[in-house]
């Protein structure tokens, strides 16, 4: 497969270039009023792992597995890494003691992990154990099993159990995100892993897709098509493949986005001329029209109670940030600086909202506090950024910029700091949506 | 977390208590790990191991950039714009005028009119403004007199450019209203 072989060199792209890349964009003042990340540095619990075992046979995984989790562990944004030394008492694989884990204690390491791998029949088995510093005794432990190909996905799978067994949240390590590109010359969906590897085409129809949104289960994609000739609204069942057209009104039919009830979706259509704000339920029946004026209306998106929906209008000129009810009810126009503000997503604790803002004759990634009462600007630099989509935790944003190459996905901390390169494909990746 | 230690130990402490109990003379052992190591039965664990169906790998024969066909419309003309505006300019009044009088020259021929943006603002809002150029463009050719019936359209947004490069003469040959020949 051809992208195949480009995301192999991307990889070892990734590794070379991950050291360069995140250095954050300083948030603009202000921003941490209402969009930093949840815990300071010194807050942070200090998280070592103290010694990953394997085999002779399989020792080449040990430093993979090594990287992802300290990679996964560092963006929960829960732990402060720290590398402890080499504890003579666990070489040769010995299991740790309580003593040697109070060792690891008294230098500040208050969650010690210990990971072992090992082999059986032709699947990896992956035993993950954490510890508490102070007292040496074991906190969790979780054993894994899978083929050698999903080890990734195993360690990720023990982050997310890390951070849920300090903060009582699932981590977003396990999560996915759904992006379009033009990889294969037409505009194809792709998934990936919240960290940018893994990534595998889902559509094949060398048509125009965009826009793809989860339905809140995660079971489902949806989003704009022009496999049957015009703009219609789509649904791609991951686990069985099947793909059903849900919307398909005269003129466009875009920016679908599920109720986080799944009840239903709104979308804008331009049946009655203009873009207007629509609802239809899951079966795509019951078409009710949101919005009313004559100007355009696009890009919902619900807050996360479902009671309250932004929204990109130009009814006052240039395109800016709007918030109305669920049933239309209610317009405020939201953002009043500058020109062109697009593309709101309302993150998941429902205190901000994200959205592409145009500065200096740029595009940038945005946000605002529901009420309009603070706003920051989260990125700066060379190219376009847009695209924004929360992580379910509400911690990151993922953005589409053209700040490296003619589009890549980006991940930085919600208040701008931490930027990451996810993709290095070449393709035009943009309108990515992060996974339930 | 405070939750489950407290029941593991209680739990040690009471299986510590039933050996003393039952006269067991050994000391029991309760530096061991106090949480047992609990199996995951993922075997391969849920989420991502599933093999996604919608991607076939089989599917190997991956064409480079299929190029849409390109209509012969000669004798049509391209209506461009200014940045995120759908009004029509005097030079695009002009070709249009031109449009038009071919278009009653060749009285069977039907047209898509597509209207596109450059890249610059975000997909989704460039979908609606390539669709009010379209037909803002339908509407001034039908006060041309050209009938509704031969007209229809759709708009592309940025997702379909002509020129590629990242200037400003890129972007106004981008901004346009293609009028393609059924």
């Amino acid at each position: 497969m051809i992208h195949g072989n480009i995301f192999r060199i991307r990889r070892l792209v990734w590794l070379l270039l991950f050291a360069l890349l995140w250095t954050g964009v300083r948030p603009a003042m202000g921003a941490e009023v209402f969009l930093s990340a949840t815990r300071s540095e010194a807050e942070k619990i200090p998280l070592g792992i103290l010694q990953v075992v394997a085999p002779s046979n399989l020792v080449q995984h040990s430093s993979e597995i090594r990287s992802v989790l300290e990679s996964d562990l560092r963006r929960s944004q829960v732990f402060r890494l720290i590398h402890p030394p080499l504890f003579p008492e666990l070489a040769n694989g010995a299991e740790p003691t309580a003593d040697v884990i109070q060792k690891a204690g008294k230098q500040d390491i208050q969650a010690a992990v210990w990971i072992s791998l090992s082999q059986k029949g032709e699947d990896l088995v992956m035993e993950g154990r954490v510890y508490d510093g102070k007292s040496g005794l074991m906190v969790m432990g979780k054993r894994y099993l899978s083929q050698t190909q999903y080890l990734r996905s195993m360690i990720h799978r023990f982050s997310d159990e890390i951070v849920f067994q300090y903060t009582g949240e699932r981590g977003i390590a396990g999560t996915r995100v759904v992006f379009s590109s033009v990889l294969t010359g037409s505009k194809e969906l792709y998934l990936m892993d919240y960290d940018g590897y893994n990534v595998r085409k889902i559509t094949n129809d060398r048509s125009l897709n965009l826009s793809p949104r989860w339905s809140p289960d995660g079971n489902w994609i949806t989003y704009t098509s022009y496999r049957g000739g015009s703009p219609a609204i789509y649904t791609l069942d991951l686990m069985s493949g099947r793909l059903w057209k849900m919307i398909g009104y005269a003129g466009l039919n875009i920016s679908p986005v599920w109720s986080p009830s799944g009840q239903g979706l709104a979308f804008a259509g331009t049946m009655d001329g203009p873009a207007q704000i629509y609802w239809v339920d899951k079966e795509g029946k019951g078409l009710r029209r949101l919005t009313m004026d004559q100007s355009d209306n696009l890009s919902p998106a619900w807050s996360p109670t479902g009671t309250e929906m932004a929204f990109t209008s130009n009814r006052g000129g240039g395109p800016q940030i709007y918030v109305m009810n669920a049933d239309g009810t209610n317009v405020r126009r939201l953002t009043f600086n500058g020109d062109y503000n697009t593309s709101p997503v309302w993150s998941p604790k429902g205190t901000a909202i994200a959205y592409a803002c145009r500065i200096d004759g740029r595009l940038r990634i945005c946000a605002i506090s529901p009420d309009g009462a603070k706003t920051a600007q989260l990125t700066d630099g060379p190219g376009e950024d847009e695209s924004p989509t929360w992580s379910p935790d509400g911690k990151h944003l993922i953005f589409s910029s053209t700040r490296m190459s003619e589009g890549d996905l980006f991940m930085m901390n919600a208040d701008g700091m931490e930027m990451e390169r996810l993709t290095f494909s070449g393709g035009k990746n943009n309108g990515p949506s992060w996974s339930p | 977390m405070q939750n489950r230690h407290s029941v593991y130990l209680a739990l040690i402490l009471g299986i510590g208590t039933v050996l003393l109990l039952s006269g067991c003379p050994k000391k029991v052992e309760t530096t061991k790990a106090s949480a047992p190591v609990q199996e995951e039965k993922a075997t391969p664990p849920p989420e991502a191991p599933k093999p996604e169906p919608p991607p076939p790998a089989p599917k190997v024969e991956e064409t480079p950039i299929v190029k849409e066909a390109v209509v012969p419309s000669q004798g049509l003309t391209d209506a461009y714009f200014d940045f995120d505006k759908y009004n029509i300019r005097d030079d695009a009044r002009a070709t249009l005028e031109n449009d038009a009088r071919w278009l009653k020259d060749n009285p069977k021929v039907k047209v898509k009119i597509e209207g596109h943006c450059d890249e610059r603002g975000t997909n989704e809002y460039n979908l609606a403004l390539g669709e009010r150029r379209a037909k803002a463009v339908m509407q001034f050719l039908v006060t041309l007199g050209i009938e509704k019936g031969r007209l229809s359209t759709i708009s592309y947004g940025e997702e379909r450019p002509v020129c590629t490069e990242h200037n400003e003469t890129c972007y106004a040959k981008n901004r346009r209203a293609h009028l393609a020949v059924q």
